[in-house]
């Protein structure tokens, strides 16, 4: 046999070798640290009509292209709410040197509209991170979306009148994915460090 | 005279050490309280409370000047969902360590009386079911 072919057969086999490993890799399901990964279970995001931080009107497309962590809350709760949303943050600045945390957005979704006006959301959550995004909506259009990713919340309030009352929600934080569909799940308590090397994981292999 | 005046401030620090170490049985580390925008009119506060001596202590208020009132809340989660609920009095068992940690027991301290920033301190105290009270100090962090 001719050198040249040896070379060539060889470099054929290893190129092989390689695509077959890539693609099992690709193909074997990913484990996630602190969360659950849907994997081939995930699911479209039925549309939904919220507004932003800005007014501005905020559906389904608004997911389009980018992977989104959601969490749903209220700005009048003192401790899981600003303990979640600052993990994200600090996870999103250990990764800022990667292209992860910039296929990265958060969104804080106020279960909450009658305190958390567009304004109060766009200073609560810009306070954390200045490209996280807090939307809301009416209670009609709140129910839709957390129903269909499975988020309970109540408002433990007597009469619209009340103005101070507390409100209790679920803790997971949704993962989406670039085609808008619910694609896994972080539960509390959050770390930082899991968060964000499970995250690197998914995207890396995406 | 100021010689006098220094004299006095020199014996009411004296005495208010002595009063603290008689009224403060509980080693109180790691006191801190989350920093929020001021759009938000609450602040949650957390710390480790350690007791050594051989009695439980129960902790049955809490209060500040710059807050208008602080409960002790618990952050619980029951069927996937948070909710919050109302500690009337927290007790401190002999030799044990209570921690006030993110998701779970803190201080819920209600309309912050001034802007309140990183790095700054707050005073709290905390009173006893015996009578006694204990001054802290509480740094606010980002």
């Amino acid at each position: 046999m001719k050198k040249s072919t040896i070379v060539f057969i060889t470099i054929l086999s290893l190129g092989v070798g390689f695509a077959s490993a890539w693609i099992a890799r690709g193909l074997q399901p990913i484990k996630l640290e602190a969360g659950l990964w849907l994997g081939d279970n995930a699911r479209a995001l039925p549309d939904f009509k919220l507004i932003d931080h800005n007014g501005e009107d905020f559906d389904r497309d608004n997911l389009q292209g980018k992977w989104h962590l959601l969490f749903f809350g209220y700005t009048h709760c003192p401790d899981v709410c600003p303990a979640s949303l600052q993990t994200m943050a600090d996870m999103l600045k250990s990764i800022s040197d990667s292209d992860v945390s910039n296929a990265i957005r958060v969104v804080f979704v106020s279960v909450d509209p009658d305190r958390d006006t567009p304004e109060v959301l766009k200073n609560y959550v810009q306070y954390f991170n200045p490209g996280f995004i807090g939307i809301t909506g009416t209670e009609q259009n709140l129910n839709q979306l957390a129903k269909t990713i499975g988020i309970s919340y109540f408002l433990d309030r007597e009469n619209p009148e009340q103005v101070s009352y507390l409100v209790s929600h679920s803790s997971s934080i949704i993962l989406i994915n670039p085609s808008v569909e619910y694609a896994g799940l972080f539960r509390a308590p959050l770390s930082t460090l899991a968060m964000a090397e499970d995250l690197t994981k998914i995207i890396e292999r995406n | 005279m100021i010689n006098r005046q220094f004299q006095l401030l020199l014996s009411l620090i004296l005495l208010m050490l002595a009063l603290g170490a008689e009224a403060a049985p509980l080693n109180i580390t790691d006191a801190w309280i989350k920093n929020l925008p001021p759009v938000v009119p609450m602040r949650a506060g957390y710390m480790q409370i350690e007791n050594s001596s051989d009695t439980p202590y129960r902790i049955t208020g809490v209060e500040s000047e710059v807050f208008t009132t602080i409960d002790i809340h618990e952050s619980i989660e029951k069927n996937g969902m948070m909710s919050m609920q109302p500690i009337s009095s927290l007790v401190i068992e002999a030799g044990t360590t209570v921690k006030l940690a993110p998701g779970g027991i803190h201080l819920m301290m209600m309309e912050p009386k001034q802007v309140l920033k990183p790095g700054d301190r707050v005073n709290i105290s905390l009173e006893y079911d015996n009578g006694s009270t204990q001054i802290l100090q509480m740094t606010v962090r980002q």
